[in-house]
């Protein structure tokens, strides 16, 4: 037995030339020219024609890829900045509040139905009252309760009087956005005021639509054609994934065995 | 050398070899060439050439394309190449995107700043998953739209559990957030000691020194070892010819080890967005999230965000006990949000329910 039955692994082809030294020269060094010469010709042509047959491109299915609209994603603030009190244009005037209130007195205490100002919606918690934050005398300005009275762009310090941990970590920047630059020394860089995001009368985040999520295994046919509708969507993962090929279901298994 | 053992399994499952029955007809000694063996290897040698030309054909096609296709070949490693050489493998990429998308592209090799070391914060209290990050990213980075791509994985994990398991980034709500939910943004956390370079057999991905890990696209066989030594699944390969549409391609911004377009068979991921971040600005991610909930910045410099997070928060890592020593921390604020607060368990409320496990 030749010295390479220990390798298995050879190609038949390895294991005939292999044993030919031992085996007396049969086939003999010309015939096993021959050989390899007719063997190089199938093998070349095998490979021409895998090439040239054989689609270049694995046959990876292209999808229609997700429109994501740019204005979606844009980096702009959600809320534009106030630095000063609202200008409505009437009349080719500039009329602020104050060219209107200063006509209406108010005791600043009792509440009372609103007959202006009705698209305002005020969900701010017990902050219930116009003037907790609007200044009674100026409606230019802001008001602390106990203090002086803010311009608009000073709000940050009104809103500080009850969010003080929220203020802290503002200032410190780990809360609210920075845009510019993450580099204190440069040009540009601004960290958003607290009504750029939140809109004073009803500061909490509200729900929002998220953008679709990956697609990467997403496969053009769903085996199981009846499972496909899930919201107007298809989610085949878990289609496949899962033996009930529910969402529902799925959801309430996760919930009973958390 | 004589085996017994493998002798006698092979003669358990095949004749024992007889003597080579002639595979080959007796060659007569060499005396001049007969007519018969003169037709047969003429034969196989004419079919041999003509095999070998088809076979290489693919081959012209390639020259036939360009001639910057030898000059990548030729390209060398990314800190072996001399200036001018960048200058050049630059300009090939600048017509590269010419070629593939028709459009002008600014291309650009931007070193790492002196003093800087970046960290990524993450706020999970604000966090709502909402993907516009992980959208701001696809069109930021020139990363396939189909296949599609992204480097950002929005994680939907259960309350009161911080096992990635339970995670599920193919959640499809009409609105976020749930309220028995948080969210959990997923991507490259930069490594401080990386298991995907250390796997790489070829040093196409290395960790730079304001430390963000990069692969040179140019380098890169495909193997693929990088996306299974990553802990955190933040690398993505391109199984395909990437496609994006050119009027949606960031060709004016585009770095060498970063954003500009990749081509089959390489793996890619997120880079802190170096091209844009080395210039001062800030990473897209951070600057499409609507909550404020992404912080970036130099650690080196005690006064930025990041280092005031890192000091003043509770920050943790993922997988921890991988060792990766992550440049990408979460924390959380001391107190929910309004609508994620999570109901103290009275005395009767029972002990396996989630309320006790987020509380």
């Amino acid at each position: 037995m030749t010295i390479r039955d220990d390798n298995l692994s050879r190609g038949d082809a390895d294991a005939r030339i292999g044993a030919a030294p031992d085996d007396g020269g049969r086939p003999s060094p010309r015939g096993l020219d021959l050989l390899v010469t007719s063997l190089i010709g199938p093998v070349f042509l095998a490979l021409a024609a895998w090439f040239v047959l054989w689609p270049r491109e694995a046959s990876i299915p292209h999808r229609e890829p997700i429109n994501v609209p740019a204005s979606s994603v844009s980096s702009a603030p959600l809320r534009q900045l106030r630095t000063g009190p609202p200008v409505i244009r009437s009349g080719g005037y500039d009329l602020k509040c104050m060219e209107c209130h200063r006509l209406f007195s108010t005791d600043g205490r009792s509440p009372r139905r609103l007959m202006q100002h009705r698209d305002i919606v005020l969900d701010h918690g017990l902050n219930d009252r116009c003037l907790n934050c609007h200044d009674s005398a100026n409606r230019n300005l802001l008001r602390i309760a106990d203090g002086p009275t803010l311009t608009f762009a000073e709000a940050p310090q009104l809103c500080a009087r009850c969010h003080g941990t929220t203020y802290r970590d503002w200032e410190q920047g780990m809360h609210g956005r920075t845009v510019g630059s993450w580099d204190e020394q440069r040009e540009g860089r601004r960290r958003l005021m607290c009504t750029e995001c939140h809109d004073p009368h009803a500061p909490a985040f509200g729900p929002m639509t998220p953008l679709p999520g990956p697609n990467t295994l997403r496969m053009p046919a769903a085996p199981s054609h009846d499972a496909t509708p899930m919201n107007g969507k298809r989610n085949p993962l878990r289609q496949w994934s899962s033996p009930t090929g529910d969402r529902a279901r799925d959801d309430e298994h996760r919930k009973e065995h958390p | 050398m004589r085996l017994p053992v493998l002798q006698n399994g092979r003669c358990d499952c095949s004749p024992p070899p007889a003597p080579p029955a002639s595979p080959a007809p007796p060659v007569p000694a060499r005396r001049g060439m007969t007519r018969r063996g003169f037709l047969r290897q003429g034969a196989a040698a004419v079919g041999g050439a003509a095999a070998v030309g088809a076979a290489l054909s693919p081959l012209g096609k390639l020259a036939g394309m360009d001639h910057d296709v030898f000059a990548n070949y030729f390209q060398k490693h990314y800190k072996e190449m001399t200036h001018e050489e960048m200058e050049q493998a630059l300009e090939r990429i600048r017509r590269d995107v010419e070629r593939r998308f028709d459009v002008p592209a600014t291309v650009r090799d931007i070193k790492p700043m002196d003093g800087v070391e970046f960290v990524y914060a993450l706020n999970l209290s604000r966090c709502n998953g909402n993907r516009r990050c992980v959208h701001a990213c696809v069109k930021e980075n020139n990363q396939s739209r189909s296949p599609e791509m992204q480097y950002i994985r929005v994680l939907e994990m259960p309350m009161g559990t911080l096992d990635l398991e339970q995670g599920d980034h193919y959640y499809d709500r009409e609105t976020v957030p749930d309220d028995q939910h948080f969210y959990l943004p997923v991507q490259c956390h930069q490594c401080a000691n990386p298991p995907c370079v250390k796997v790489c057999p070829v040093e196409a991905t290395w960790k730079e020194p304001d430390g963000i890990v990069v692969i040179d696209y140019d380098w890169c066989i495909g193997c693929r070892y990088c996306e299974a030594a990553c802990p955190y699944w933040a690398r993505r390969f391109n199984f395909a010819e990437p496609q994006i549409p050119a009027e949606e391609l960031n060709a004016s911004d585009m770095g060498y080890l970063s954003n500009r377009p990749r081509s089959r068979g390489v793996m890619e991921k997120c880079t802190f967005c170096l091209h844009r971040t080395r210039q001062g600005k800030l990473p897209a991610c951070l600057e499409a999230c609507p909550t404020g909930a992404r912080k970036f910045g130099n650690v080196l410099d005690p006064d930025s965000e990041v280092s005031q997070i890192l000091k003043t928060k509770r920050v943790f890592v993922l997988k921890e006990e991988a060792g990766t020593l992550p440049r990408f921390f979460y924390y959380f604020d001391e107190r929910y949000p309004r609508q994620l607060e999570v109901p103290t368990p009275g005395p009767t409320a029972d002990s396996t329910g989630r309320t006790g496990g987020g509380a």
